[in-house]
């Protein structure tokens, strides 16, 4: 062999398909396989097999045969929707459109809210509506087209399953162990920071990084279990131990996050005097995270646990300052808390990888009280509105204008509008253009290249050809756009007429209906993706304003404050995650001044913000002693007060440059209560028999929380102080 | 008075209408990227509006000069 020949056969050897390439080979061929099925069995309007295969490609949620089912019972759903509508209203055009609205808005509700079998609700949905917009004069017809577009749905479903299934299955097992093995690491490398001896200022930037590193692992695993691929039998397995890891990790960043709280309070004191075995201590958890990571990476990890304890030096604590003592109860009750939670971690890991544990059951989830499951989610909300409002228009616009496209407005803008209710992100906006010369261009091919071609074959070429590179080439509405495209556009049946005014047309209905959607889209937020953001920050901080005047008071809150606490908890919990999907829709070519690392960091800062405002919550409703001096709850309240204004500061204006003014107030309510509490040790010696460890770990916890919201706050206020605000307001050409 | 002619792109009539509406949209597409690039856009109160404007002042230009329809 020579040396070329070699290294042609090395190449060959190493070639491998990237995973996007696998994919849309996946697409194209199913695409193909239901087009031949569908034409060879001579079924009513054959592309609708197409369009099902298409559809459902767009929204991979899921590729596994239980999927696939579930998208069965979707397409059986909306055939007993569609079929229920038409005998309810079969001469009432109100009606019908008052009841087909209300389906859609019920199917992506259930969309939205039940993620886990959102494939269902989806097909449910745009199958329906696909189905009303057939052509039917009696209830014979009505009846053979619904069963006719069920029958080509569910063929267009079972061929898309099975190719994937069987060809390059996908499986996002790697993706939950690099997550898993990313984020155990960045807890023990915090462990090791936040008790380190010397705290330096290069320690608090690399605590920082690393907390960072933490917070966005935790999100990535909680979006991993929903992923493309979770669903298959490796992953299913053991899923229910890959949520409870996730659920151990989360308790122990909280718990990480108040012993960072506590510790900055234990600055004026040898820890390790307190503490002569922290280190080995501390070394234990540290080994037992390590070794679950190495389990969950390739199951080499060792699996021991050794029994540590945390020997106090009672002695020395005696002789400590009240304010110092009522520090170290609180940060000794999160070391223990770390200590459980890391043995956990670890049997966890190797339930992971011992094929002989088996869960059925997924780790139970945090019970939620009844204001907390009754409050509703606004956006959700607004999404509902849209999805009616965008069905019940759409029929009017085809009543009483009859533009080209004519029924086929019932199809088209309610299938877009579900995928921009559930993302409205999706720019729409930016689809009227690319809809334009896309569409021209398929327009081009049916008018050019389908009449030539003379057999099934070709035809398949074609089909996959196209599909193949609006899969590869293509993303986002680019994709969904060509998408379109080719299912309407390419259209074969086995009579096949040649029409350019029909075609011609429906570029039109296409280009008219994402004009619709877009105008539309307003009411769910500001489809400029830059100004939705600032809109959904400083709702954030009214949400945070009012949850601190809400919690000020003393007295028991009733059924109204408990509903307003829980609605701003949950806005508090939950907006990070919707600012961060809206700034990934800004084009950064528009807005250079304000750079993608400094929107990273506007993003932490709003998520820390988040977890440390959780903790304050938490606290404050923690039971505290009777004997709480009068002056302590004043600073306190004080301190609660600075915080609200400087909320409603950020909620009036975004920009504000509060940095220096958080900082020296943080340092003021710091010194007076450390001051309030030494001034009274005596009184506190007296109280000492009455007042329990749990009670003094909670007013430190309490004490911490502040102290803790107020750094959070310092560190987002440097970092919005960067982000030019004015700089998103300015108006361009999206 | 210049009279409506079809445009015959291998073998199919277009109308002239579509072909004057097609160069409208990437000249006004070309404008808009031109306006962002100056820093122009923010002059206007409401950009998606102003496209369609510009696509279809740019449209009759063209049907008033090169493609009647």
């Amino acid at each position: 062999m020579t040396h070329l020949e070699a290294v042609k056969a090395e190449a060959v050897k190493e070639f491998h398909l990237s995973p996007k390439a696998k994919e849309a080979i996946k697409v194209a061929l199913a695409y193909c396989i239901v087009n031949i099925i569908a034409l060879k069995l001579d079924w009513m309007n054959p592309y609708w097999a197409g369009f099902a295969v298409a559809q459902i490609a767009l929204f991979p949620g899921g590729q596994s045969l239980r999927m696939g089912g579930l998208r069965i019972v979707g397409v059986i759903l909306a055939m007993f929707a569609c079929l229920l509508i038409y005998t309810i209203a079969p001469q009432d055009r109100w009606m019908f459109i008052s009841l087909a609205a209300m389906w859609m808005m019920f199917t992506t509700y259930m969309m939205i809210k039940d993620q886990k079998h959102s494939y269902l609700w989806n097909v449910a949905g745009f199958a329906a509506v696909a189905m009303w917009a057939i052509v039917a004069d009696t209830s014979v017809d009505v009846f053979h087209a619904a069963l006719y577009r069920a029958i080509e749905t569910i063929m267009g479903i079972v061929v898309y399953t099975l190719v994937t299934v069987f060809i390059w299955p996908d499986s996002n097992v790697s993706t939950l162990k690099k997550l898993s093995v990313g984020l155990t690491s960045a807890q023990a490398k915090i462990l090791g920071l936040v008790s380190s001896s010397t705290i330096t200022p290069e320690v608090k930037k690399t605590l920082k990084a690393t907390a960072a590193q933490e917070l966005q692992f935790l999100g990535g695993l909680k979006q991993a279990f929903f992923a493309k691929g979770a669903e298959t039998y490796e992953v299913q397995q053991s899923i229910g131990f890959w949520q409870e890891y996730h659920s151990l990790s989360v308790q122990l960043a909280q718990s990480f996050n108040r012993l960072n709280n506590g510790f900055s309070g234990l600055e004026n004191i040898d820890i390790d005097k307190i503490v002569p075995g922290l280190d080995q201590y501390r070394q234990e958890i540290i080994r037992r995270l390590e070794s679950a990571r190495d389990i969950i990476s390739d199951g080499a990890g060792e699996y021991k646990t050794e029994f540590v304890n945390l020997d106090i030096n009672e002695a020395y604590l005696q002789s400590l300052a009240p304010f110092d003592t009522l520090a170290f109860t609180s940060s000794r009750q999160e070391l223990e808390k770390a200590e459980i939670l890391s043995r956990k971690i670890l049997e966890c890991a190797h339930n992971i990888v011992d094929e002989s544990v088996s869960r059925e059951v997924a780790a139970p989830e945090k019970q939620q009280s009844i204001y907390e499951r009754l409050i509703p989610d606004l956006d959700h909300l607004r999404s509902l509105g849209f999805i009616g409002v965008l069905t019940f228009l759409a029929a009017c616009v085809w009543i009483f204008f009859d533009p080209p496209g004519h029924r086929y407005w019932l199809l088209l803008p309610p299938t877009v509008g579900m995928m921009v209710a559930v993302m409205p992100q999706m720019k729409t906006n930016a689809m009227v253009i690319p809809a334009f010369f896309l569409l021209s261009f398929f327009l081009m091919i049916y008018v050019f290249v389908m009449p030539g071609l003379t057999s099934i074959a070709q035809l398949s070429a074609l089909y996959f050809i196209c599909i193949f590179c609006i899969f590869y080439f293509l993303s986002g509405v680019y994709q969904v756009v060509a998408v379109i495209g080719v299912v309407s556009k390419l259209m074969a049946n086995n009579e096949q007429v040649y029409n350019f005014a029909g075609a011609a047309n429906m570029v039109i209905w296409s280009v008219s209906c994402y004009a619709f959607i877009y105008i539309l889209s307003y009411m769910l937020n500001s489809p400029r993706p830059q100004r939705a953001l600032a809109r959904l920050t400083r709702r954030y901080f009214r949400s945070a304003e009012c949850l601190m005047s809400e919690m000020r008071h003393n007295e028991k809150p009733g059924v109204i404050r408990k509903f307003k606490i829980a609605f701003h908890r949950y806005e508090i919990r939950t907006l990070p995650l919707k600012i961060k999907s809206w700034s990934k829709a800004i084009n950064p070519k528009h807005f250079p001044e304000n750079t993608p690392d400094k929107i990273g960091d506007l993003l932490l800062g709003i998520a820390t913000l988040s977890q440390s405002i959780e903790e304050w919550v938490s606290s404050n409703t923690l039971p505290q002693t009777k004997h709480l001096l009068s002056e302590t709850k004043q600073e306190l309240s004080k301190w609660n007060r600075g915080l609200e204004r400087i909320f409603r500061d950020y909620h009036n204006d975004l920009g504000s440059a509060l940095s220096s003014q958080v900082e020296s107030d943080l340092k003021n309510h710091i010194a007076t209560l450390e001051d309030v509490i030494n001034r009274h040790s005596g009184y506190i010696e007296e109280m000492k028999a009455s007042v329990s460890d749990q009670e003094k770990e909670n007013l430190f916890r309490l004490v911490g929380s502040y102290h803790g919201l107020s750094l959070s706050l310092i560190s987002y206020a440097s970092v919005t102080e960067r982000i030019s605000w004015k700089h998103w307001e300015k108006e361009v050409f999206a | 008075m210049s009279v409506p002619i079809e445009f015959n792109i291998g073998g199919v009539y277009m109308p002239p209408l579509l072909i004057a509406a097609v160069l409208g949209i990437v000249t006004a597409v070309v404008a808009a990227r031109y306006l962002n690039k100056y820093n122009l856009a923010r002059h206007f109160y409401y950009p998606p509006l102003v496209f369609v404007a510009l696509s279809t002042i740019f449209t009759v230009i063209y049907g008033w000069l090169i493609v009647p329809f």
